[in-house]
């Protein structure tokens, strides 16, 4: 190590970051466990049973859970493919170029822009509506019955470059004589791809996973601006949260509502869920780590 | 290696249509008739391509808008201090988890993540009665805080792996040749570590110029309005839906900018990776 602990400008940055880790990190879970606890009747878990009571609460928690694991499924697997074919399979330096800026144009547009241009094609008059009804799908599913299905596409298609981005960066650096190596050896490009790169990219793998997971189970602003006022069958464990969390009173000023409460209760709870999702998936992650070292 | 079947030049393709296609449909309906956006773009419009559905040049009162500019340069401001801020966080940081703290602190970087697990309308809500409670709201730092406090895990995270790919031969090296911490981490570390920095300029950028939420709920100012609000506002609050195109529009110099900063940012980025390859 280079530098001595006791150095007064180590200690100094230790300082920043134990405030901006309190800051960032603690400090809005102890504000929203102390809301939580805090009900009419004292400090009580009451809030947490009527959330485990609640059907809604329920319905919104499949609802999530069904849409973060396709989502998170189609951004790996689209993210993988593309980061797998720039790095291989393009022959100029202008074509991989090309390829970039198409793959990473999505990650740059903002929600209303996704929004506006995803409504444009899913309305009952919009283009993949008209063209899906070409097989029996009726126009007006997109926006009212398969509208989750709809909004896993429209996000599989705004975060899949994230994956592709973090993924390419890892792919460029295996060696090529890796890859000559295994083709003098007879593999073909599917071995290439599970034998070689896979279980090189895999601890870089878990761990976007783990982020895809956190991102999208917590995903509010899509969802909340892409479904709007949908029926409670439609509803995301955020977009619950937020229609209990949010009032715009007279003056057009967002306040909490009087349901507050039981939308931090329900923050608490999302933590909580993915605190034990994170735990196991790093506790794998560790194990791979420790098993690589060896 | 050239496409290597049909199969994969077709899947290609096929990605590459679905990452642009949306795009290309908001910018030609910058050119359509108002009744054209108002009834759907449909198949027929495209199929028909008759010229009573165009118009040739954009919607002329684009340019006059109000708020535009107002916004965008609020954007920009937003985007350029919270990047300088999450890289003099984050590289400290980075810098103290990869060559201060031993190994057996790594597993606090993990808590790094944890940040990200908590729903951010909850987070909203808490920032602003702190905000609030220090007479911050509705001032321009108080989306700069937000944003940095957003950002800069994630960031340090990713820059920490940057660092630790950094050999420690060059740290003992510096050493006997009498470097001190501030030559190091400027001259050497930092150096080695530009695509990772730049990478984590690219994403701050980006999370921060579509960032949405804190903007809408901490901010009520017009004057301090950013671009992703001004014209989510717009689209909310506009009874006629025509100008739907005028947004559309709106939403068109901001793009190229974007993508502009990252093509070049992304040249750096390939030619350093590709200098790297050929020392090993």
């Amino acid at each position: 190590m280079i530098i001595s602990i006791r150095s007064f400008f180590v200690r100094v940055i230790i300082l920043i970051f134990i405030l901006a880790l309190i800051t960032a990190i603690l400090g809005p879970f102890i504000y929203s466990l102390g809301r939580s606890l805090n009900t009419p009747s004292g400090i009580s878990l009451s809030s947490y049973k009527s959330i485990l009571q609640d059907n809604i609460f329920r319905i919104s928690l499949y609802n999530s859970i069904i849409y973060t694991i396709c989502t998170v499924i189609g951004q790996l697997m689209l993210g993988i493919f593309c980061a797998y074919m720039i790095e291989k399979f393009t022959l100029y330096k202008r074509d991989s170029m090309l390829l970039l800026i198409a793959f990473f144009l999505p990650y740059t547009i903002p929600t209303a822009i996704i929004v506006l241009s995803w409504n444009f094609l899913l309305e009952s008059n919009g283009l993949f509506a008209q063209f899906f009804s070409l097989f029996g799908i009726p126009n007006s599913y997109w926006k009212s019955n398969y509208i989750i299905v709809s909004l896993i596409i429209v996000s599989i298609w705004a975060y899949f470059p994230f994956v592709f981005l973090s993924l390419l960066a890892r792919i460029k650096k295996i060696p090529i004589a890796t890859y000559n190596s295994a083709q003098l050896d007879g593999a073909n490009g599917i071995r290439l791809f599970f034998k070689v790169t896979l279980p090189v990219i895999s601890h870089t793998l878990l761990i976007i996973l783990l982020l895809r997971i956190a991102f999208m189970f917590t995903k509010f602003d899509l969802p909340w601006y892409f479904m709007g006022n949908k029926d409670f069958l439609f509803n995301l464990i955020p977009t619950f949260i937020g229609k209990r969390a949010i009032y715009i009173n007279v003056e057009n000023k967002v306040i909490a509502s009087q349901n507050f409460a039981i939308a931090v209760t329900t923050g608490v709870t999302l933590l909580i869920i993915c605190i034990l999702i994170f735990i196991f998936l790093n506790s794998i992650i560790f194990k791979k780590a420790k098993y690589s070292s060896k | 290696m050239r496409y290597s079947s049909l199969v994969s030049r077709i899947l290609m393709w096929g990605i590459i249509i679905f990452s642009v296609f949306p795009l290309v449909i908001l910018i030609i309906s910058t050119f359509m008739s108002d009744t054209t956006v108002v009834n759907g773009i449909g198949l027929k419009s495209f199929m028909l391509l008759s010229t009573t559905n165009y118009t040739i040049l954009p919607k002329g009162n684009v340019i006059n808008t109000q708020f535009f500019f107002q916004y965008l340069f609020n954007t920009i401001k937003l985007c350029s201090l919270t990047t300088i801020c999450v890289i003099l966080i984050s590289t400290c940081l980075a810098y103290i988890f990869s060559r201060v703290l031993g190994v057996k602190f790594k597993s606090l970087s993990s808590l790094l993540l944890c940040a990200y697990l908590f729903p951010s309308i909850i987070l909203i809500f808490s920032y602003y009665d702190f905000f609030n409670s220090m007479g911050l709201t509705n001032t321009f730092s108080v989306l700069i805080i937000s944003n940095t406090i957003f950002c800069f895990p994630f960031c340090t995270w990713l820059l920490i792996s940057n660092f630790d790919d950094v050999s420690q031969l060059y740290d003992r090296t510096a050493i006997i040749d009498g470097a001190g911490h501030f030559y190091f981490f400027f001259k050497i570390l930092l150096r080695k570590s530009i695509p990772g920095l730049l990478t984590i300029v690219i994403f701050t950028f980006v999370l921060t110029w579509n960032e949405l939420a804190f903007a809408k709920y901490l901010i009520t100012s017009e004057k301090l309005q950013v671009l992703s609000v001004g014209i989510l506002e717009s689209i909310l609050t506009q009874a006629d839906s025509s100008l739907y195109t005028v947004f559309a529009t709106l939403s068109i110099p901001p793009l190229i900018i974007l993508v502009t900063i990252y093509i070049y940012a992304q040249r750096i980025i390939h030619q350093s990776f590709i200098r790297e390859r050929k020392t090993i």
